[in-house]
């Protein structure tokens, strides 16, 4: 037998999967100059398929498709069942509006890790709290007005664009996380960029690129002062990688009136 | 026949392209037409149904996220699936680290236990059993020591020196009855059994 007919006696392996890399690129070798080697390489890949379809299906578990939506869209609201559809309304606050953008905000910091912070971050306020209850009515008071979520500052579009943000500040409004929604593609070599300013002097604030379709994305915001400190925030659009300062116009604003 | 593969493979075509504008509706369809057949070929492979979820969910996300690479002129969407369920779940079988002897799953315990994925009609369910029948039937034709050479290639990923390590048989041996197997396979099964795949 010659090299080239124990070269092809591997194309049933090849197409298998089942040879050692020295063979494959034998193997591969020969089927750039042999037709004959392409055409039955393309039987056996199909007796492969064949093998595939040979085992019997299997159905996975009910919460299948669940895990596997929330996987892929953390920020995307996956078909809950009944019983979560029920209990999301009831604990969906009256304030929350559009629902679409605020089920999103909900569903981002339903992720593990968030939620992880969100728990320590509760517990702080709660041992916290109740630290000052017994030492200050004065600072309990004070307390009691901060309620028991995470503060959140709502910026407007400063024009008719419909688009809406959320910075959610942390427990204790050091950092934060900014969540915009609808807002318009940006065009090439732009991002959106967040600026804060406090006493008139303006800070870059992180770029926000990778909007998704319909213009959702957030960012982790890390400032030089306490996040909770800035009298207003605006998004403008800047050149790609952002600026130093800001060059476009306002496209979301908080307070509104500013 | 001929129709039903035309329009299962243009619902293919139609639900790939809208994924890639990340449709979930799409997504939704594709794993409810495709989960319970992955899921049968990845549990082949893992011998865990834990594991073959794990599998095919990460073989989803991946469409989810690369289906934009899928070029339908090497090949169809099944076999893409297919292909990218069995190198996932032998990578899970390798992480593992179990061996394979504990995994391994003979084809006669599959003879008798076909069961139509769900998601599709009653008769593309029947098409669709009829033609895993007809593959199993070509494989019974098969020596168990074909069978089992060809096994641990396809579903454990074993390379044919693995092949020869694991059963003590001669790697020429191995290579031999790797291609006698799969050429009769490939003469028992006819034109119109193949053509059913394209």
């Amino acid at each position: 037998m010659d090299d080239q007919n124990e070269l092809e006696d591997l194309i049933a392996s090849y197409a298998l999967g089942s040879l050692d890399d020295n063979e494959v690129a034998q193997v591969e070798a020969l089927l750039k100059k042999s037709q004959v080697a392409r055409d039955e390489l393309a039987n056996f890949q199909q007796i492969a398929e064949m093998l595939a379809v040979s085992t019997p299906a299997m159905e996975p578990s009910d919460s299948f498709e669940d895990r596997l939506f929330a996987r892929i869209s953390p920020v995307a609201e996956a078909e809950p069942t009944a019983a979560v559809k029920s209990e999301a309304a009831n604990k969906r606050p009256t304030v929350m509006q559009p629902p679409t953008f605020w089920e999103r905000v909900s569903a981002f910091f339903a992720q593990p890790r968030l939620q992880m912070a969100g728990g320590f971050a509760m517990m702080f306020l709660l041992f916290g709290s109740g630290f000052l209850m017994m030492q200050n009515l004065d600072m309990n008071r004070q307390l009691a007005g901060f309620e028991n979520v995470l503060p959140t500052l709502e910026l407007t579009a400063a024009d008719a664009s419909g688009a809406t943000g959320l910075v959610v500040l942390s427990s204790n409004r050091e950092h934060g996380t900014l969540v915009i929604d609808g807002m318009a593609e940006a065009p090439a070599g732009k991002e959106y960029q967040l600026w804060l300013i406090k006493d008139d002097v303006i800070e870059a604030g992180p770029t926000i690129p990778n909007l998704n379709a319909e213009g959702y994305g957030s960012r982790w915001v890390n400032s030089e002062q306490p996040l909770g400190s800035y009298d207003r925030f605006v998004i403008t659009l800047e050149p790609e990688g952002g600026s130093n300062a800001p060059s476009g116009t306002p496209v979301l604003k908080w307070p509104p009136d500013q | 026949m001929t129709k039903f593969l035309d329009e299962t493979h243009q619902e293919d075509i139609q639900l790939i392209g809208r994924i890639v504008q990340q449709d979930e509706a799409a997504l939704r369809r594709l794993v409810e037409k495709y989960k319970s057949r992955l899921m049968g070929l990845a549990f082949k492979t893992v011998y865990s149904k834990e594991l073959a979820e794990e599998v095919v969910m990460d073989v989803f996300v991946r469409v989810w996220e690369k289906a934009a690479l899928f070029n339908s002129e090497k090949g169809n969407l099944r076999g893409w699936l297919f292909q990218m369920t069995r190198n996932r779940a032998i990578d899970y079988l390798r992480k593992s680290g179990r061996r394979v002897d504990d995994t391994a799953v003979g084809w006669t315990d599959v003879h008798d236990n076909v069961i139509p994925a769900t998601g599709d009609d009653p008769e593309k369910q029947a098409q669709q059993k009829d033609l895993a029948l007809v593959v199993q039937t070509a494989l019974s034709q098969l020596s168990e020591d074909q069978q089992k050479v060809i096994g641990l290639a396809y579903f454990k990923g074993l390379s044919n020196s693995q092949i020869a390590n694991e059963t003590g048989i001669p790697l020429g041996t191995v290579k031999t009855r790797i291609r006698r197997g799969m050429l009769k396979l490939k003469d028992f099964l006819s034109e119109s059994d193949l053509a059913r795949l394209t």
